[in-house]
């Protein structure tokens, strides 16, 4: 079946660049979202399948693959309108690549072996250039030059890991360099211990570009500032989830040893606080709407490694937050797309009076913006309290205190600069309001909703699903 | 012979800290692909398949000998910009730092010394690693950048030929990925920052700020 997907997004690539009309290229590219939507439906019913021997449809990868396929749909919707003025060969590239990147995450979230991962990881660079190099401004140019650049650094060092790693196979406890493998040789106690922590380290500094976590996360931060905000969208959720699920898979293959399982908890605690360090800092100075959005997915990507961090519930809590911000990122970057649309910028100190002009998409991004903060009923403030309970109870009072702090100041920052925008008064006649999409608005509405219903109702359904991931 | 190529590899990294000319950089990265050649077929051994060795000789030799070089030097000749910018740092602190990444590769080599990946290999590819970044961080043009991203996937290289020849067929497609990303990355310098960036400084890429 992964093979029949392929294929059709082969076809689809060939059709939409063969076609001649604005309306064609969007219909196909269309189609090829909706294929992927019958996919996800396929995938979820027949989860645990392997196919085409390095793919596995394990429960992990098919939760993150129907949240991207959802969300790479209501992308694409949007796209259509985003677009608009765009000549239709940057129609067409824009769409090429999109469609480029999710066959590349499709690959990350379904891979069994570590190197697959790898691979398609690093064909995820190439796909979020296309989209980040899209204005072909000087800026644009910068920012996929130095995501570019990032990138492959970051992917270089994360294959110096992958390569340590496979000490473990090549000392032959492990017959290849599957995650079912690595994790069996490694609790067996095969390989250099110092290797593998090396490994570790290097894989989580490789793959933090993706996951936008420190060191690295500033590149997906500007690379989501000079793509087409649809795209930020797509990038801050989908991608930000593919790197989640690379690290997440990595560091489960550790688990199984106590004084490894300790290393990468006091790795992923570190680099969690700072991330946590970063968003606070640079939410405090940037004026403009996308960038607070992606220091937001900073912010957010740091407590997922917080709570692997911790282990335990804390583990829990990251795997739900993380499946969570997926939506709620989505939705947010969506609406700011409109409001980028509607106001023609997206600095935050120049725009306001959001809510007389769009009443409805005002009230996605309040939604949003509680979301985000993790105040209730969000779903957010249920994981949150779960990672810094789960430090208290571990007896990290030392990083919950800054953390915490931190937290604050996020939530400062994030009112301060979003809330004038939907309440302070403004020239309504400076608005372009035909860009709303009351449609688009009301989707993503629900999809916060959802969110929510989430944080206030325990879905037996939900736990199960993430108890799967997790244990 | 095995050892002679990777004590004149060694050198040309050490070399790259001095090399004050883009051609220089040039010379030395395609220096750099043939000693890989040379090295991978040493390991390769004569029982392995001619398929296997056709496949390092087509990685190292057309990509990291021949390919690579010819674009850096294309480069070179369209944006006419040949010497490393002036207010980068000077060649001793430059070298001095080299030396000192050479030291702490050795004593890191020393500490994590391992049966399953070649000592020697494991020392002179970190070194690659320390000098690839040091060559990004010190150095203020992009080519000087660029020529530090391809040092790193030398030295990527030269590891993989550390742990061992029996590594699954995915990781040698994995090493060709990284070096055709590299390639990539000269092909988008020629075609797009080459000629609008005309003296190549990165202070020009400064533009996207909070």
């Amino acid at each position: 079946m992964l093979i029949n997907l392929l294929i059709i997004s082969l076809v689809t690539v060939l059709f939409v660049t063969l076609s001649r009309k604005r309306v064609y290229v969007q219909f196909f590219a269309q189609i090829f979202f909706l294929v992927q939507v019958a996919f996800a439906t396929w995938a979820v019913l027949n989860r645990g399948t392997t196919t085409l021997t390095y793919f596995t449809l394990d429960t992990l990868g098919v939760a993150y693959y129907v949240l991207m396929a959802l969300v790479g749909w209501i992308c694409c919707w949007q796209s259509s309108r985003y677009l608009d003025q765009e000549s239709l060969r940057e129609c067409k590239i824009y769409l090429v690549s999109l469609i480029a990147l999710n066959v590349a995450l499709t690959g990350v979230y379904f891979a069994n072996d570590i190197t697959v991962t790898w691979i398609f990881l690093e064909a995820t660079t190439l796909a979020a250039a296309g989209l980040t190099y899209h204005r072909r401004t000087m800026r644009s140019l910068e920012a996929t030059w130095k995501y570019i650049f990032v990138s492959s650094a970051g992917i270089a060092v994360a294959y110096l890991g992958i390569l340590l790693l496979s000490t473990v196979s090549a000392s032959g406890a492990a017959a290849d360099l599957s995650y079912a493998a690595l994790t069996q040789a490694i609790a067996s106690g095969a390989g250099n211990p110092l290797y593998i922590k090396l490994a570790f380290l290097f894989i989580l500094v490789g793959y933090s570009s993706k996951v936008e976590v420190f060191p690295f996360c500033t590149v997906g931060v500007d690379a989501n500032h000079s793509a087409p905000t649809p795209a930020s969208a797509f990038i801050s959720s989908a991608l930000v989830g593919g790197g989640f699920v690379a690290v997440f898979r990595v560091w489960k293959t550790m688990q199984g040893a106590a004084a490894l399982a300790s290393w990468t908890g006091h790795v992923l605690l570190l680099v969690g606080g700072l991330s946590l360090l970063m968003a606070a800092v640079y939410l405090g100075r940037t004026k403009n709407l996308k960038r607070l959005a992606s220091y937001s997915t900073v912010e957010n990507s740091g407590l997922m490694m917080l709570g692997l961090g911790i282990g335990g519930l804390g583990v829990w809590a990251a795997v739900l937050h993380s499946l969570a911000h997926t939506l709620i990122k989505g939705s947010f970057m969506l609406q700011i797309s409109v409001v980028g649309k509607m106001y023609g910028s997206y600095k935050a100190a120049r725009n306001g009076g959001y809510f007389r002009a769009d009443p409805l998409g005002a009230l996605v991004l309040v939604c949003c913006l509680i979301a985000l903060i993790a105040m209730p009923p969000s779903v957010l403030f249920r994981t949150e309290y779960l990672i810094l309970t789960g430090l208290l109870d571990k007896g990290l009072w030392w990083v919950f205190v800054p953390v915490a702090l931190l937290l604050v100041a996020v939530i400062y920052w994030l009112c301060v600069k979003l809330l004038p925008l939907v309440s302070r008064p403004a020239d309504l006649s400076r608005i372009n309001r035909e860009a709303r999409n009351p449609l688009l608005s009301a989707v993503l509405l629900l999809l916060v909703l959802l969110t929510f219903a989430a944080g206030v109702w325990q879905a037996p359904e939900l736990v199960r699903l993430v108890d799967t991931i997790v244990y | 012979m095995l050892l002679l190529f990777i004590i004149i590899y060694a050198v040309s990294l050490l070399y790259l800290a001095v090399a004050e000319r883009f051609r220089h950089y040039a010379w030395l990265v395609g220096l750099q692909g043939w000693l890989l050649m040379g090295i991978a077929l040493m390991q390769l051994g004569p029982g392995e398949s001619w398929g296997a060795k056709i496949f390092v000789v087509a990685e190292t030799l057309l990509c990291k000998g021949i390919l690579v070089p010819y674009l850096l030097f294309r480069i070179i000749r369209n944006t006419k910009i040949n010497r490393v910018s002036r207010k980068s740092m000077s060649a001793f602190v430059s070298i001095l730092l080299s030396v000192a990444a050479l030291v702490v590769s050795l004593s890191i080599t020393r500490w994590v010394s391992d049966s399953q990946a070649g000592t020697l290999f494991f020392g002179v590819s970190l070194f690659g690693l320390l000098a690839g970044l040091l060559l990004i961080t010190t150095r203020q043009r992009i080519f000087s950048h660029l020529v530090g991203f391809l040092i790193i996937e030398n030295a990527v290289f030269l590891f993989s030929l550390a742990v061992g020849a029996e590594l699954p067929m995915l990781v040698n497609i994995g090493i060709l990925l990284d070096i055709l990303m590299g390639v990539l990355m000269l092909g988008l310098f020629l075609s797009k920052i080459g000629d609008r960036l005309p003296n190549l400084d990165n202070e020009k890429l400064s533009s996207i700020k909070d």
